[in-house]
């Protein structure tokens, strides 16, 4: 089904600041509920709120980084991560689950099983 | 008692966004104020403020704001900034490079910061607007930060990473003098060996519109004619926003570094009127019984103060309790010279003790006293006080700063040549 006006307004405003691919992934998502454009939606928003992105940019990011330590992330960016995680792929997070994300291979995966009970 | 000295100092505010060009502005009787189109197109109580320049704030996303070259932030500390906060740290890093404080200084545990601002009215509607309408489930966590009335405390000390005592004050426009009176006490006693004391206000309509309701402000059009303390047509106060430090330091510790001083704390004092909520006593009883407090707290006696920079912020009501409180302690033959720089920079509410102060002690230091400026007919009122209307070279050896504040508070704090 096509995606609405409004609703890709709001899919962009919340990624407002993220790349172009990312959005892009995002509103390809909508529509497909694709698993494999995550990785791409969830870089997006890391690259926008990470302190501490590496240099050679965050597709370099692996599985086992630490959100917090090891690429900036503080307490405020993990909310906003969530928050904007909630409104763009029509979840919701509880504040428990949150505490259980520590790396970048933790986050896609918690994101990827919420997405698939979704969707299933 | 430990000797207090003021080793840095670091100014954003509407007469300039360095410690040269606010001299320069004092010398020149350049006036920051001006007229703000957006303010003259929603009231007709209020067109006038003084905004210091070089930064932007469009929309309340601070994503979107831009800034002087002087100062950065991180994305994470753009999450919680506000327009004051953006001022105050400009002023903070400046403070700090003029007292050449190392890292270690800054954030030891012998250093502490106490600062004022009634936090950013603006921001804090943005985030209850969003709170109680979008709910906080679609409202960006960093509100509670923004929102709050004490965002310049908790932002100062997270960037500057203060080991030390860390306060937020209030007591309306006599906040930051009241945050330097406790600093300098704090040094005295041996609690803490450097003080940061800042003092900062947003600007935006939010902070200026709730004073034209109480017709506290000047409606002129003209920035040459407000505000004019001490002048028999002055008619309200204009108000300006900024961020100012001083660096209060132990002197023995100031020394053993070879800190330049600016000057040195030699007392100060406070008390209340205990009269109305808003309204000064008409006596001035309040602000004469913080100025004695302060004589005796320096061990001076009033023939000493060479220079008053007063509260004066140009309201009828204000200026005549103040120039009342100053016939009252001043009697002798030989009386201090006062001046009102708000002429120039306006009303910094919150920031007005921190800023009067700092330039206080950039007059001591450059050894000129600044005029009382805009006053085309002096108020028979100031009889037998010295309001200073024209250039005077003399250099002040000692000069006391004045605040009062809504509720009847006052704070007197002096500061000598060093």
């Amino acid at each position: 089904m096509p995606i609405s006006e409004e609703r890709t307004q709001e899919i962009t405003k919340s990624l407002k600041r993220c790349s172009d691919a990312s959005v892009a992934a995002a509103l390809r998502f909508e529509e497909t509920h694709h698993l494999d454009e995550l990785p791409a939606i969830i870089l997006g928003v890391l690259e926008r709120d990470a302190a501490n992105p590496p240099a050679t940019g965050i597709a370099a990011v692996a599985d086992d980084a630490r959100l917090m330590e090891d690429i900036g992330m503080d307490s405020f960016g993990m909310i906003e991560v969530v928050m904007t995680a909630e409104e763009v792929l029509g979840i919701t997070v509880a504040t428990e689950e949150m505490s259980s994300i520590r790396t970048l291979g933790e986050l896609k995966q918690f994101l990827s099983a919420k997405l698939a009970a979704k969707h299933a | 008692m430990n000797r207090v000295v003021v080793t840095g100092l670091g100014f954003v505010s509407s007469i300039g966004n360095d410690r040269a060009a606010v001299l320069d502005s004092l010398r020149e009787v350049r006036s920051g104020i001006e007229f703000l189109p957006e303010l003259a197109a929603v009231n007709d109580r209020v067109k006038l403020a003084g905004i210091p320049k070089g930064f932007e704030f469009p929309t309340p996303d601070p994503l979107d704001w831009t800034f002087p070259p002087q100062v950065q932030f991180s994305r994470t500390q753009l999450r919680t900034l506000v327009p004051n906060v953006a001022y105050a740290t400009m002023a903070m890093e400046e403070a700090i490079s003029d007292a050449k404080l190392d890292p270690a200084h800054v954030s030891g545990p012998q250093t502490g910061l106490y600062c004022a601002s009634a936090g950013s009215p603006w921001m804090t509607q943005v985030a209850m607007n969003s709170v109680i309408t979008r709910g906080p489930a679609r409202t960006s966590a960093p509100v509670v930060i923004t929102g709050m009335p004490n965002s310049l405390h908790l932002n100062l000390t997270a960037r500057f990473a203060i080991k030390g005592a860390s306060l937020g004050f209030n007591s309306a426009c006599a906040s930051s003098s009241h945050a330097l009176g406790h600093a300098c006490d704090m040094i005295r006693l041996g609690r803490q060996k450097i003080m940061f004391v800042v003092g900062a206000e947003d600007c935006h309509l939010h902070s200026i519109l709730p004073f034209a309701s109480l017709r506290a402000l000047s409606a002129q059009s003209d920035p040459a004619l407000a505000p004019r303390p001490f002048d028999v047509n002055r008619d309200g106060f204009i108000t300006t926003g900024g961020g100012a430090v001083l660096v209060l330091e132990d002197a023995e510790h100031a020394a053993a570094r070879g800190a330049t001083v600016y000057a040195e704390v030699k007392g100060w004092g406070q008390a209340s009127d205990g009269y109305d909520v808003v309204a000064p006593d008409p006596t001035g009883s309040g602000l004469a019984r913080a100025m004695t407090n302060a004589l005796q707290d320096a061990s001076l006696a009033a023939d000493e103060i060479d220079y008053i920079n007063a509260h004066g912020t140009a309201t009828n009501a204000g200026d005549l309790a103040e120039l009342n409180a100053l016939k009252t302690v001043f009697t002798g033959d030989k009386r201090p010279k006062v001046s009102s720089t708000k002429a120039l920079t306006g009303h910094g509410l919150c920031l007005a003790g921190a800023l009067e102060a700092g330039i206080c002690c950039l007059a001591l230091r450059a050894g000129f006293m600044p005029i009382s400026a805009k006053i085309q007919e002096l108020d028979p009122a100031c009889e037998g006080v010295s309001i200073l209307t024209s250039r005077c070279d003399e250099a002040p050896r000692i000069a006391m700063s004045n605040s009062s504040g809504f509720g009847g508070s006052s704070v007197a704090l002096i500061f000598s040549r060093s």
